[in-house]
């Protein structure tokens, strides 16, 4: 028999942290973006509206008319549908930041580093025990561990940061909208990582998927009923 | 039909399993007006929907999401949840949702979802329930509710007070009881998400 649900459960398993490639190279340190999943009408109440009718289109033919109603807007609607599309990652980012943990480094390297690598319905605590915070950075990362640790360790001097905003968010560049599209897919509104934006230039052609997909799962128990 | 206080005429506590992280939470059957509180007066799939602009329509598909995981703050009580967490669940909410629509006869168990977990009657010790906000007692329901509440005190010649206090599944079975395909104002039991969200 299953256990009993607990926060603590939730919240550990619905982590996620997202190494900042770019910006960790830029600044010589590792930079991580630490987040939750996001519930579906978070990612609606950012998302722009899907096209008119579309709520009547099958999901295999959303993709196409949606670039057929993308394409036959006037340029300036073109532009801000793009816009758009690549500021709601950026959204999602801000809304589901989470501060860094205050913690002995020890056991932020289980958290922040560890469940970078867990696979898919497995929680790598429970499979390959986390030995060392410079064991994943050596193996997996290329990191010296030096580096992380001063970065675990001022997290815990300087205390929890607040949420990042919107544009801390956009800030991150395309750190940001990678961050954001490991959020949308580990939250379940993008299935596969397939279906996320094929590149963040591409935001508001390739923001459809994504919004088709919330769209069609959407109130899926209720709907179902109706 | 004084409402009920010890289960004799809701469902007891249920335990609902969710796929990850595998584990159970133990759900509660609501008052109806608890269940009910925040429910949005348009939804996808009605008339009123196809006929909204579509920014219009983003936004009842918003508040329809929003309410659900509102709900399942109230009706879940172990462990209590909130509304952050039960956004955390991603995919599991909605197993959890719909396992809880079923369980209290909202919505017939899918053939769709033959991997739904049971739902299965949780052991009797009792729990200490986590407050429900008063204003579902005294708030007046979205318009369209209002409609079917109102019809089905006449039906049932009971306060609607009385009605809006039954468990959620009492007051589903009695309104199934009542409708009648034929009855031109009937309430079609295989339908009761379209009636709500229709304009009485």
């Amino acid at each position: 028999m299953p256990k009993m649900l607990t926060v603590e459960l939730i919240n550990r398993y619905t982590e996620l942290t997202h190494v900042a490639e770019r910006l960790s190279k830029d600044l010589g340190e590792p930079v991580i973006i630490r987040a939750r999943r996001i519930g579906r009408e978070e990612y609606l109440s950012v998302a722009p509206p899907n096209p008119p009718g579309s709520s009547t289109w099958k999901r295999g033919e959303f993709a196409k008319r949606f670039t057929e109603w993308f394409d036959a807007l006037p340029r300036e609607a073109r532009e801000a549908r793009t816009q758009q599309g690549r500021d709601v990652l950026y959204r999602v980012v801000a809304a589901a930041s989470l501060p860094p943990l205050v913690c002995p480094v020890a056991d932020c390297a289980d958290r922040l580093w560890g469940r970078r690598l867990r696979k898919e319905g497995e929680v790598l605590e429970e499979g390959r025990p986390v030995d060392s915070l410079a064991e994943h950075l050596e193996v997996d990362h290329g990191q010296t561990p030096d580096a992380a640790e001063k970065a675990a360790l001022r997290a815990n001097t300087d205390g929890p940061t607040p949420f990042l905003t919107f544009d801390q968010a956009r800030q991150l560049g395309t750190d940001g909208e990678e961050a954001g599209i490991e959020i949308m897919v580990a939250s379940g509104i993008w299935q596969r990582a397939a279906d996320a934006p094929k590149a963040a230039d591409d935001a508001a052609s390739s923001d459809a998927p994504g919004g088709a997909a919330a769209s069609d799962a959407g109130s899926a128990a209720l709907r179902d009923a109706a | 039909m004084p409402p009920d206080r010890d289960g004799a005429v809701g469902l007891p506590d249920f335990l609902i399993s969710i796929p990850e992280p595998a584990s159970q939470v133990r759900a509660r059957d609501l008052p109806t007006g608890a269940f009910f509180a925040g429910f949005p007066d348009d939804l996808p799939l009605t008339d009123c929907f196809e006929a909204a602009e579509w920014e219009r329509q983003h936004a009842i598909v918003v508040n329809l999401e929003r309410w659900v995981s509102l709900m399942l703050t109230r009706a879940i009580v172990e462990p209590v949840l909130t509304l952050e967490v039960v956004q955390r669940l991603g995919p599991s909410r909605d197993v959890l949702a719909r396992a809880y629509l079923e369980t209290i006869g909202w919505v017939p168990p899918s053939p769709d979802s033959p991997d739904m977990p049971p739902v299965v009657e949780a052991p009797a010790r009792r729990k200490r329930y986590p407050p429900l906000e008063l204003t579902w007692r005294t708030a007046t329901p979205g318009k369209n509710l209002h409609g079917i509440l109102k019809q089905l005190a006449t039906r049932t010649r009971r306060l609607p007070t009385e009605l809006w206090a039954l468990p959620i599944s009492a007051w589903l079975f009695t309104l199934k009881c009542f409708s009648d395909p034929k009855d031109p104002v009937g309430l079609p039991d295989d339908d009761l998400m379209r009636l709500i969200g229709m304009e009485v």
